[in-house]
């Protein structure tokens, strides 16, 4: 194990992929000489040279194209977008042909290729180089869609990304880049479509995935005392780690979703509809995610369109403090606080 | 020069950066316009001090602003459908 920053582990992978086998190629802009926008491909072209670290113009849909191509005809790309929002720029080859071509041609070809970028707000760089557009791709039938949220998991779910046979979207929270964690030396994959229950707890699931996975783990743990709240970390949003979801919702029922995307049509939307297809709930499910706008710049608005750990915190209240309140909440400073806590509690004792 | 501060333009020479801005257009354009237009260099500098003034004073004014409220988050999200 080597302690390492989450870019370096996504560093790591690449170039354990690109020694391990020949047909991976790295593509994007500024990838070589300038190392990428967020540093993660520096050193990669004085190591493998231009041949396999492929510097490309400013034109995402027809390098999209390049690439999807090349991952039909052989070669295993992953391509680098500077920001996720550019990604629209290249929707017709991601989603249009990436996406279906194995299907359409009956399986006669696969399109191995990952498309990388780095996502998410709260640096005040505006609306076209902060979004979460998670939801459209996971909305597309044959993209994987992951987004790591750890340095081992970086490097994991990234090697599994690159040796996977079909198209995935990979994505990097920008806050995390320089978030450092264990990661081990060897070459390993996490299996892509597989959640983690990364802190286990009995009052609340609170499924989230990326950066958001760290505001649920500091609100479960300034709400320990109080709430016991599962942390789920889904890893994959598509595939969807439905079982997992179910299983945790199941135990605890209740549940939370926290997501960086806006709310309306994200994530939390589809892992809300799965559950409450299957567990009966002990209360109304909740969502925190980025208010349907698009990211502000200015930086008192961006703070207050994105989700926070005290967002988290005051929905895990709302939706524990419903009426079927548990019974082993009963603190003291607590039922100082709030007047209607015996009352609450005696209606919930069953 | 450059994409952003932190650009340190390795993708060209300073001879080739040095060499387009002996080109720069705005000084280029005051030259054509004492040249061929009807003004004079008065007046060009007069219209530049206006234009200068008139950046201060929206910076000046945009410091001196309330801070934001959060209210207005969802503000020109949509246009408005009237009442």
């Amino acid at each position: 194990m080597t302690r390492m920053t989450f870019r370096e582990a996504l560093r790591s992978a690449m170039i354990d992929e690109l020694v391990r086998d020949n047909r991976v190629v790295i593509m994007g802009q500024d990838i070589g000489v300038y190392g990428g926008a967020f540093k993660v491909t520096q050193g990669l072209l004085e190591r493998f040279g231009p041949d396999r670290i492929i510097e490309t113009p400013i034109s995402e849909n027809s390098v999209a194209g390049v690439a999807v191509g090349a991952a039909v005809t052989g070669l295993r790309p992953v391509l680098e977008f500077m920001f996720m929002d550019f990604m629209a720029l290249a929707m017709d080859q991601i989603c249009n042909h990436g996406a279906k071509l194995s299907y359409m041609y009956n399986g006669q070809c696969h399109v191995p290729v990952v498309f990388r970028a780095p996502y998410g707000g709260g640096f005040g760089y505006g609306a076209s180089h902060s979004q979460a557009l998670e939801a459209w791709f996971m909305h597309t039938p044959g993209l994987k869609v992951v987004i790591p949220s750890t340095p081992a998991a970086a490097k994991g779910l990234l090697t599994a990304a690159i040796r996977d046979d079909g198209p995935v979207v990979f994505l990097e929270n920008k806050a995390l880049y320089n978030l450092e964690g264990q990661v081990p030396d060897e070459p390993f994959t996490i299996e892509i479509g597989t959640a983690q229950v990364v802190r286990a707890g009995s009052d609340v699931t609170v499924a989230a995935y990326g950066r958001t996975v760290w505001l649920a783990i500091e609100a479960a743990r300034r709400l320990e005392k109080r709430v016991s709240m599962e942390v789920v970390d889904l890893r994959t949003i598509a595939p969807l780690d439905r079982q997992l979801l179910v299983d945790s919702v199941g135990k605890t029922g209740r549940l939370l979703t926290v997501e960086d995307d806006c709310l309306t049509g994200g994530v939390g939307a589809e892992v809300a509809a799965t559950v409450a297809e299957s567990v009966t709930l002990a209360s109304p499910i909740a969502r925190v995610g980025c208010a349907d706008v698009p990211t502000p710049c200015c930086e008192p608005l961006e703070r207050a369109a994105l989700p926070s750990v005290d967002k988290v915190i005051a929905a895990a209240e709302r939706i524990v403090e419903s009426p079927d309140e548990l019974v082993h909440r009963d603190s003291e400073d607590r039922r100082e606080r709030d007047p209607s806590h015996r009352r609450r509690v005696a209606c919930s004792r069953r | 020069l450059g994409h952003s501060k932190s650009d340190k333009c390795v993708y060209r020479t300073r001879e080739e950066e040095l060499a387009w801005l002996a080109r720069d257009p705005i000084k280029r354009c005051r030259r054509r316009l004492l040249q061929d237009g009807d003004v004079t260099e008065t007046e060009i500098d007069e219209l530049q001090r206006r234009v200068q003034a008139e950046i201060d004073d929206a910076a000046e004014r945009a410091l001196a602003c309330p801070p934001v409220l959060e209210e207005t988050l969802h503000d020109y999200v949509a246009a408005s459908t009237g009442a």
